[in-house]
């Protein structure tokens, strides 16, 4: 069983799911437009990296600048990756979601 | 509403928040903007600008208050402004030996000195820390109404609105002053 701090929020997860997607092209506004392509929900910018700073807090994500570019008005990306706890976290999270899932598709079908 | 974001904006997100933070998220939304603009048209981009503006506020002020960035940036604001104060109050005995106090020459010159004492002040407040340069602003705000309500004769009451509208105006010019020098091509990191 996982720790209770290992738990992550519905946004961390989303947050989360969307960094393992993009892979190395992971920055703001990549995330943000991989959420609402997958969900069609439009999230703020402010609210991708605050999240993404209080998943970086826990140690479970890590960032690193890139290089500044013209389209940018010459400020740089900050790219993010996810560090091994942050995926063991996203793992936990995951596997709960499915156990509390078991059994439950005929109920939803009814209703 | 069509164009480009107001520099405005951006430099006024760049002054609130601190600097990792600031660069990319100021940078996404104008990628994304140009992106909107080339698919969507002007106004609708724009609007999309502005939607995206405001509704980043509420998270990045609760992470803020979360983290206890503002503790810093308002304990700097006030040292700022103790600072600037106790400047102005030695401008004032100083000439007070020189000049007759409350007169229209005392003040004018005390006023010079203060928002010249403001402007440094908030300047330098925003370069050590963005968010210190709004702190200030908003303290002298705070102080300025409240020495105009407790005016009992020492100044005039001119000397006292002015510093009201004046005082705000300066240190708001000092903390625009660092935010771009900061942004200048070759400026400060």
């Amino acid at each position: 069983m996982a720790k209770r701090t290992d738990f992550l929020g519905s946004l961390e997860q989303i947050v989360m799911l969307a960094l393992v997607r993009l892979g190395q092209n992971a920055y703001g506004m990549a995330v943000r437009m991989e959420i609402e392509k997958r969900t069609g929900r439009n999230l703020s910018i402010g609210a991708i990296y605050a999240t993404l700073e209080r998943l970086e807090g826990k140690g479970y994500v890590s960032s690193f600048m890139g290089e500044p570019t013209a389209e940018r008005g010459g400020r740089a990306k900050r790219f993010f990756r996810i560090e091994a706890e942050g995926m063991r976290a996203l793992r936990a999270s995951q596997r709960v979601i499915e156990s509390m899932s078991v059994g439950l598709r005929k109920r939803w079908e009814a209703t | 509403m069509g164009g480009s974001p107001p520099h405005w904006v951006n430099r006024l997100l760049e002054c609130l928040l601190s600097d990792d933070l600031a660069e990319p998220l100021v940078g996404d939304l104008l990628e994304e903007h140009a992106l909107r603009t080339r698919s969507t048209g002007a106004r609708s981009a724009s609007s999309w600008y502005w939607i995206q503006v405001f509704g980043s506020a509420v998270p990045l002020l609760y992470f803020a208050f979360r983290h206890g960035r503002w503790v810093l940036a308002v304990s700097l604001g006030f040292t700022a402004y103790a600072v600037a104060e106790a400047t102005i109050v030695a401008a004032d005995v100083a000439m007070s030996q020189v000049l007759q106090p409350a007169t229209v020459a005392h003040a004018g010159l005390i006023l010079v000195v203060g928002l010249t004492t403001i402007v440094l002040a908030g300047y330098l407040a925003a370069r050590i820390r963005p968010g210190a340069g709004v702190a200030f602003v908003l303290i002298v705000t705070l102080a300025g109404a409240v020495q105009l309500l407790k005016v009992t004769g020492g100044m005039p009451l001119w000397y006292e609105l002015v510093f009201l509208i004046a005082g705000p105006l300066a240190a708001a010019a000092g903390g625009a002053l660092s935010v771009t020098r900061r942004l200048r091509p070759g400026g400060e990191p």
